[in-house]
């Protein structure tokens, strides 16, 4: 376990109920403290309440894209890192340096993105 | 067009009738002035015959081709050859088509060029289904790889739960066949949204509600619409509490029943409503609220809750266990 993300904040915005419990499971084995939101609205929402270290997010939320979601997190200079299904096609046009999880990801792959986003940020 | 109708009768009758939008044009005048078009160019393109006749083919067709593929359509004139790459032209109405075109000369008895003849292959339909069948391709991809990640979550999640090989196996078969009729489901209702009755019925089906246990079932309420998303996590809810009531509750014995009943709701002082579940079983064992939470709990008071953006009430009475889930109605809660 990596000493960067113990007690680190995570958002997890996912839609697929299993998927996100899943994801939470992995985070909480981590250490990180992880706050759900499936929704955009809630996702913003969340946002405002509390800081947070990082993001992990899902392109398409129950057909309506993320980015909203994206462009707050830039905002707040929250590094996040998506989590898409979507191999090309999608369209994350002005995101595209972002960093990507494909589904289905590993828990090495998702702990190892948290890992260069925090380790990324500007303490 | 006489000209045409008495030197070759009934193949003027076949180029003005064909499908094949065809035109005919003069070699020997600048800009490729048109002398024949049949119907299907003009419905193509738009124009009314006299709108074409004796107009230069190209002052026609060139607007709104890109300057490049125009060089490909006019060095055809030169060669006789096939634009074979797929161009846009401009309608006269300003929409576009996409379309490929053939040019042949028409040679006289001395091996003069004294026509071009097009004929042109309407590509819009083959174009617009190619976006199509695109879009379909990569819908499917990520509905795939997120159903793989559910899988992937159902493993992970039994494995978590219980180290007994048959527990996890049963576990995991269970959720997988579930998972599977509900997909059943919302592809029966093209994946535009699913009726809660439905959805809640499909959940208990391998429970015996519509056969060996019907009436150990008690399901009543409307049949609200819900988004397909929402309709798999209802489903997987219910086959918890289903899994539960049979290893553990009601149905664990030969008398306990379940009632299931649901109402869209106005609550005072709100503009939106709600829609309130009620999953309470009765005439079961005596029930003692579980030692650890398991699976289903966390579907339901984690999972659910932040799903469906609701709240979810699970209470060990000891006469019968009771889950109250309490959500947002869907934003144009129809029904059936």
């Amino acid at each position: 376990m990596s000493e960067a993300l113990i007690g680190r904040r995570i958002l997890v915005v996912e839609d697929e109920m299993l998927i996100m419990m899943q994801a939470m499971n992995l985070l909480k084995d981590l250490g990180c403290i992880p706050v759900a939101a499936a929704t955009i609205a809630s996702a913003l929402e969340r946002l405002a309440e509390a800081s947070f270290d990082s993001a992990m997010l899902d392109v398409n939320l129950g057909g309506m894209m993320s980015y909203p979601i994206a462009d707050a997190l830039i905002a707040l200079s929250v590094p996040f890192v998506f989590a898409t299904g979507y191999v090309d096609g999608d369209s994350r046009t002005g995101y595209m340096t972002h960093a990507v999880l494909q589904k289905p990801f590993r828990a090495q792959q998702l702990s190892e993105a948290l890992e260069v986003l925090i380790a990324g940020k500007p303490a | 067009m006489e000209h045409f109708r008495q030197n070759l009768g009934p193949f003027v009758v076949a180029a003005e009738t064909t499908r094949t939008p065809m035109v005919f044009m003069d070699a020997r005048r600048g800009g490729h002035r048109i002398t024949f078009a049949n119907d299907s160019f003009l419905s193509l393109l738009g124009y009314a015959r006299d709108e074409v006749l004796g107009q230069s083919f190209d002052s026609l067709m060139a607007p709104g081709v890109q300057p490049q593929a125009w060089s490909q359509v006019l060095s055809a004139f030169e060669d006789g050859s096939d634009v074979d790459r797929e161009v846009r032209y401009c309608r006269k109405d300003g929409t576009s088509i996409w379309a490929s075109m053939r040019i042949s000369p028409v040679r006289n008895q001395d091996g003069v060029v004294v026509q071009h003849f097009a004929s042109i292959s309407d590509l819009t339909a083959h174009k617009q289904e190619q976006a199509e069948l695109k879009l379909l391709v990569d819908e499917l991809n990520h509905r795939v790889k997120n159903t793989l990640s559910t899988v992937q979550a159902i493993v992970s999640q039994a494995l978590r739960n219980s180290s007994d090989l048959a527990v996890v196996a049963e576990a995991v078969e269970s959720r997988l066949s579930s998972l599977s009729r509900s997909h059943d489901l919302l592809t029966r209702e093209s994946w535009h949204s699913a009726g809660l009755a439905d959805v809640i019925l499909a959940a208990l089906d391998p429970f015996g509600v519509a056969d060996d246990r019907a009436e150990r079932f008690a399901v009543a309420g409307e049949n609200i619409r819900f988004s397909p998303k929402a309709a798999l996590a209802i489903s997987i809810a219910i086959h918890e509490l289903a899994t539960n009531a049979v290893k553990y509750g009601a149905l664990s014995n030969d008398a306990g029943c379940v009632r299931v009943t649901w109402a869209l709701v106005s609550p005072n002082g709100e503009s939106a409503r709600r829609v309130v579940l009620r999953w309470h079983e009765v005439g079961g064992p005596p029930v003692a609220p579980p030692v650890r939470k398991g699976f289903g709990s966390g579907v339901l008071e984690c999972g659910l809750a932040y799903e469906l953006a609701g709240v979810v009430q699970l209470d060990y009475p000891r006469d019968g266990v009771v889950c109250t889930i309490d959500i947002p109605a869907p934003s144009e809660a129809g029904h059936e």
